[in-house]
């Protein structure tokens, strides 16, 4: 059945290009980091929407909880994905280091909004709204800055 | 005024059973990432699935035969079951993102894992194959999807400036940051939720359930011209939603529970409420669909007993393949597979497989021999060969565009 | 269906003339109560010295529809059904042609499904499948015999 053969190597070529491949240069390095930023910065726009409509009372709690728990399991894979990337050189040491910090300010903010929501505190929902502010803008610059 | 009601109900059904998981999700997903600049797609995909939709429904109305039924007729065993075997493929994987998007909806509503939901959701869906009449499905899950036109009132709501929106929808334009393949690798996708091939299966074999005959030719009709564009247009809402709100501030829609928040935000808590239960009916209604579909296309196939106009001892084939179906939705989602991606894998799959669907639905509408005076006229042939010349496009350009995008990143 | 009934024209001796692979391979049988008895899967044809070919029964069931299908899946279906059949010589499920009370784009029945055992041989091959699956998992779930509410 030569089909079924074409098939077959069709979804094993599927499967091998969701799978992440060691950068081998500076610009596809630079490329992958940019992706992993864009992504982020998504994932923490989200939580950022949801915490805030939960504080004007426009939210059912569990759809704000699971929402923003899946926000933080994504990015913690983005982030997961990221730090097994393979920097070419001693530049892109630095620029990894440098997005490694911005993706775990990322995911605390993250942590603290799924805390405050979890306990309903619209206190420190509005204090998690300033960080995810904050590490919203910093993976955009970083997004920009390489994209 | 009976007659009014019924062709309301049909057309209100219509409307509502027209959105399922893969037209929520990829509606959202290509709102918040392409904006409008999509829109016109749906429109050619609305207008496909009205232009076969009718020809099928025609089909079933005047010679009372299933899709598959025709398919093996025409093509023969070998070519017939090389399409039974594409088509069941790719309308399972739809069924397992319907299961999948039910799970994730009451996920939403209970604030309990999905996973856990899993198999309730599979069993609530094979009871109602079980046990409930077609046609109380039909309408009751039709209805309720009708709760999705929370997603228009929430786009009026957030006050558009509706010139710039038709000025952006009218020029599409590739928006910044994304390729042009990834555009047409989502065009594709949006295409293939449009017009998914259980659709049509279900909907000749649906219309062989309910013993249409010539007579209820115009209601049917009425149906598909009046609901699939009104339902074509919950999707377009679902789209500039999310185009409005998701895309300003960055954020790529990947969950379901992504796909309801400018509803929230525009209609708060009581609008959300809506946006959920047009989930759940969206997802169990089609759901439904997609596990009868398997059961017609395969019992068709053999020439088995098929239908839920009989009782199951009846139609023991066609009840073992749909428990079958559903045990392996259950097995394929607990290997905890995303069922978001499993959603646009299908949508795309779905474009793949269009051909083998619509190619001999397109010959037997052409055959005076089954369909006498009913026969296809002028304009439906041009359109649905124009639309022949479309979907085998897209269906030989979505895998090369699926390797290239790695689907679509 | 009144207006498609009976296009196939009926000679005065009471035979039909045309072509059988058009009007009848492939197409699905139903019996007399409208119930979906198969699809005909091959058909039996005798062929008299003198006279011409004549379709004698409508044959069904991977056995008949394995050989049509050709390579490998062909051959694979035989196979299985010769394995799973109770009988240690399956025969494809036979249908005599004068059972047929008449063709449109179905073939229909005079009798009812129940009662193709007695009047042909090789019953199994029609039933076999539906009976098994019947009495081993469909039929013993509750509400099997109910109709849908």
């Amino acid at each position: 059945m030569r089909p079924l053969k074409g098939i077959a190597t069709a979804v094993a070529a599927l499967t091998l290009a969701g799978c992440v491949s060691a950068a081998p240069d500076d610009s596809s390095f630079e490329e992958k980091t940019s992706t992993t930023a864009a992504a982020a910065a998504s994932e923490v726009a989200t939580v950022r929407l949801t915490t805030q409509l939960l504080i004007e009372g426009h939210l059912q709690q569990n759809y704000a909880e699971v929402t923003i728990s899946a926000s933080e399991d994504a990015l913690s894979s983005i982030a997961q994905t990221f730090s097994v990337v393979q920097p070419p050189d001693g530049a892109a040491d630095q620029l990894r280091a440098q997005v490694e910090a911005i993706l775990s300010d990322a995911s605390d903010a993250v942590a603290e909004a799924r805390i405050a929501s979890r306990r309903d505190d619209h206190a420190a929902m509005t204090t998690a709204l300033v960080n995810l502010d904050r590490a919203n803008a910093q993976l955009q610059a970083a997004e920009e800055m390489l994209g | 005024m009976k007659r009014i009601l019924r062709v309301m109900l049909g057309v209100f059904t219509a409307i509502g059973g027209f959105v399922d998981i893969g037209d929520l999700v990829t509606n959202a997903v290509v709102g918040s990432r392409f904006g409008v600049s999509l829109a016109w797609v749906v429109v050619v995909g609305v207008v496909g699935i009205c232009v076969f939709a009718e020809m099928s429904g025609r089909v079933a109305a005047v010679s009372g035969r299933g899709t598959f039924d025709l398919v093996r007729e025409r093509l023969g065993p070998r070519g017939g079951l090389l399409n039974l075997v594409g088509s069941v493929a790719v309308t399972l994987l739809t069924f397992i993102a319907e299961i999948g998007g039910i799970a994730l909806a009451f996920e939403l509503v209970s604030g309990v894992n999905y996973l856990l939901l899993v198999p309730f959701a599979a069993f609530a869906v094979w009871l109602i194959l079980w046990r409930v009449k077609f046609s109380s499905m039909e309408n009751t899950f039709g209805l309720a999807g009708l709760s999705l036109l929370v997603f228009a009132f929430a786009v009026w709501r957030l006050g558009p400036d509706w010139g710039e929106l038709l000025q952006r929808a009218a020029h599409p334009a590739v928006p910044m940051g994304e390729g042009h393949p990834t555009y047409w690798y989502y065009a594709i996708a949006l295409f293939g939720a449009a017009m998914t091939p259980y659709e049509v299966f279900f909907f000749s074999s649906g219309g062989v359930e309910e013993k249409w005959s010539r007579k209820d030719l115009r209601l049917e009709r009425m149906n598909v011209f009046l609901g699939f564009p009104l339902g074509g247009l919950l999707s377009l809402s679902i789209m500039v939603c999310a185009a409005l709100v998701m895309m300003p501030q960055g954020i790529e829609v990947n969950t379901l529970g992504q796909v309801g928040l400018p509803v929230a935000m525009a209609l708060g808590k009581l609008g959300l409420a809506f946006a959920l239960l047009g989930f759940v009916a969206a997802t169990f209604g089609a759901a439904c669909e997609t596990g009868l579909s398997v059961g017609y296309s395969v019992a068709q196939f053999y020439g088995w007993q098929w239908g839920k106009f009989v009782s199951p001892v009846r139609a023991s084939r066609f009840h073992l393949l749909i428990l079958i179906s559903t045990l392996l939705a259950v097995a394929v989602l607990l290997t905890t597979v995303d069922p978001i991606k499993v959603t646009e894998y299908s949508v795309v799959f779905s474009a793949v497989a269009l051909p083998l669907t619509y190619f001999p639905i397109l010959i037997v509408a052409n055959d005076p021999d089954y369909m006498g005076a009913s026969v296809n006229g002028r304009v439906a042939n041009a359109i649905g060969m124009l639309y022949l010349v479309i979907l085998t496009v897209a269906s030989l350009a979505a895998l090369p565009l699926m390797l290239i995008t790695k689907a679509g990143q | 269906m009144t207006a498609s009934a009976d296009r196939v024209p009926r000679k005065p001796t009471g035979e039909y003339s045309f072509d059988a692979t058009l009007r009848l391979l492939d197409r699905q049988v139903i019996d007399s109560d409208g119930a979906f008895v198969c699809n005909v899967d091959d058909l039996e044809i005798d062929v008299p010295a003198t006279r011409p070919p004549r379709v004698v029964a409508l044959l069904t069931g991977p056995g008949v529809l394995g050989p049509r299908t050709g390579g490998f899946i062909g051959r694979w279906m035989v196979a299985t059904w010769q394995r799973l059949s109770p009988a240690s010589d399956p025969k494809p499920g036979r249908i005599d042609v004068h059972l047929i009370a008449h063709i449109d784009s179905a073939i229909h029945l005079a009798v009812p499904k129940n009662r193709l055992a007695e009047l042909a041989d090789g019953d199994e091959g029609i039933d076999g499948f539906e009976k098994w699956a019947r009495s081993v998992i469909i039929g013993r779930i509750p509400g099997a015999g109910h109709d849908p509410e």
